[in-house]
């Protein structure tokens, strides 16, 4: 191991504490500003840790890994999906920014519940949200865990990266809260993107140039630049599943969400939505393109190990202490979603379950100490989590996260555009939507009833069904009637 | 610019930029293009380059116009 390598890749580290450090300085002590920074995150930091909270460690380890696997055509259905996907940025975040800052919202179910008057169906939206962010969680540890093993040649195991990874970003998390997230965000953002650009240029400088290494791709695996792609993998029914996947499900991930509200105004959204097509366009091509020439370096590759395609093709064209560099691009994606993901999980506990069920009279300063514990108690969950996990970011992603969240877009839109949706009619749709997903996971459900779509289809489809029939059947409060408007009521 | 106010025009706008983006009749074409890139890939650049400009449009002449808080 080399120890430039080390020194850089710990002063990425020691940077990260440090900008923690300066957000505590500047903190309130309150719950307020410990979760959505007093909401007032501008444009340009607004954009990057929107762009930083939604790339993952699955964007960089899960990406290349795939393109791997079934090729080239992976981008169009990330990149187009995500960028297109922005758009939620103006009729989701737009309505979620207004209200927060006018009722006082910092979680998502409190928007929910307080719309539709329901404590059962804010704790609900609550625990959908909580179940399926932890596996996701879990999936940045994993990847703290490859790169690290990687970056230091198997001298660092797997599980103990996963634990260093997961102390650094409690530390930051702890201290600084949302403020040290979103600083953290933009540093994260500028070497995610600046290390891919310089990753695909060192890999295809090794493979004898940018366009022979593709002119290679084509001629030595021609199915991985064509559709249906290794594995027959994008039938026309994969592609428009995974189109309406990211355009539902990405919206509905807490951590994102939640930034919403933590926007100085509605200016440092739509900043956000323009510049969210070019980032997914050009960030999005980098693993996609090592992974698919990682088939030219190590055409062998089965099961987990197409997830450390990119690491693998970095070490093997890059100078070991520009290693250390490149893949701390990729634990800036992974740490930059985990510590979002600890942050919002937190509030929720604290405004969804403390204030609202156990100490209704908590002040800002309890809730602000209590989402600290938690930030802890989660992050330990989330490190069990990856040390137990057998298989692929890929599998353990699409398989359980992305639908199961996906069910509460149907809800979120009836909630701010629909006057006539109720709240039986939410709690129906959630719950069948989530059932239907159940029953296609544990496959009592045939895959013959998806038509060859991604079970998010027919899910989705479920969930608007039930929605609409419950909400015209249910009668409505009518109190609830009169507030049901575009400005939902307060508490 | 009025059009660019109106509510169907976008509806139509990015309705039909997302079937595009579904480009069925073009899924077996694999001839590389630019910088040996197959297809797929330019397909999908030329795309996102036109939702860029679509958002453009739509904060400055739709959102805006729609009057914030």
């Amino acid at each position: 191991m080399n120890a430039l390598t080390v020194g850089l890749f710990a002063l990425y580290l020691v940077s990260l504490v440090a900008i923690g450090a300066y957000a505590w300085k500047r903190s309130k002590g309150t719950s307020e500003d410990y979760f959505v920074a007093s909401r007032s995150i501008g444009p340009i930091v607004l954009f990057l840790s929107l762009a930083a909270t939604n790339f993952s460690a699955f964007t960089f380890f899960g990406f290349a890994g795939a393109a791997y696997k079934f090729g080239l055509a992976y981008y169009g259905i990330m990149a187009f999906g995500t960028g297109f996907m922005a758009l939620s940025f103006y009729f989701i975040g737009k309505k979620v920014w207004q209200l927060g800052k006018k009722n006082g919202y910092i979680t998502p179910p409190e928007l929910i519940g307080d719309r539709f008057k329901s404590d059962s169906l804010r704790t609900l939206f609550l625990v959908v949200m909580v179940v399926f962010t932890l596996p996701y969680l879990a999936t940045q540890a994993i990847g703290g865990g490859i790169a690290l093993n990687q970056l230091t040649e198997g001298e660092v195991s797997y599980e103990l990266g996963a634990v260093i990874v997961t102390v650094v970003i409690l530390l930051y998390v702890t201290i600084g809260g949302m403020r040290a997230d979103a600083y953290t965000d933009v540093l994260q953002g500028v070497l995610m993107l600046v290390t891919m650009l310089a990753a695909v240029g060192i890999v295809s400088s090794g493979l004898g140039g940018f366009t022979t290494a593709n002119e290679r791709l084509a001629t030595e695996w021609p199915d991985l630049v064509s559709r249906p792609g290794g594995g027959n993998f994008f039938t026309p029914q994969i592609w428009i599943s995974y189109m309406v996947l990211w355009i539902m499900c990405d919206p509905m991930f807490p951590q994102l969400f939640q930034r919403f509200y933590s926007a100085r105004d509605e200016k440092s959204i739509r900043f956000s939505m323009i510049l969210y097509a070019p980032i997914t366009a050009i960030l999005f091509l980098c693993p996609v393109l090592i992974g698919a020439w990682g088939r030219l370096e190590f055409p062998g590759l089965t099961g987990k190990d197409p997830d450390n395609i990119l690491p693998m093709m970095v070490d093997t064209f890059a100078p070991s202490w520009v290693l250390g560099i490149m893949l701390s691009g990729a634990f800036a994606a992974l740490m930059s979603t985990a510590d979002s993901q600890l942050l919002v999980m937190s509030s929720m506990l604290t405004r969804d379950v403390y204030r609202k069920w156990l100490k209704k009279n908590a002040s800002q300063r309890e809730e602000f100490v209590v989402g600290k514990i938690l930030v802890v108690v989660l992050a330990l969950l989330g490190l069990g989590l990856a040390l137990t996990s057998v298989e692929t970011l890929f599998e353990t992603l699409t398989k359980t996260t992305f639908t199961g969240l996906a069910v509460l877009f149907p809800t979120v839109i009836a909630a701010l555009y629909w006057k006539r949706a109720t709240k039986w009619g939410c709690i129906a749709s959630i719950l069948a939507g989530e059932l239907t997903y159940a029953g296609f996971y544990y496959e009592v459900l045939g895959s013959d009833y998806t038509y060859g779509f991604l079970p998010v289809i027919p899910v989705i489809l479920v969930a608007v069904a039930t929605l609409v029939l419950v909400s015209l059947a249910t009668s409505r409060d009518a109190s609830a009637m009169a507030d049901a408007s575009d400005d939902v009521s307060t508490s | 610019m009025e059009l660019l106010k109106s509510k169907w025009f976008w509806i139509i706008a990015f309705g039909s930029l997302f079937a595009a983006s579904l480009d069925l009749w073009a899924w077996d074409w694999t001839e590389p293009s630019v910088l040996g890139l197959p297809y797929v890939i330019i397909y999908i650049l030329v795309l996102e380059a036109i939702l860029f400009v679509l958002f453009v449009l739509f904060a400055k002449y739709y959102w805006t116009a729609e009057g914030s808080e």
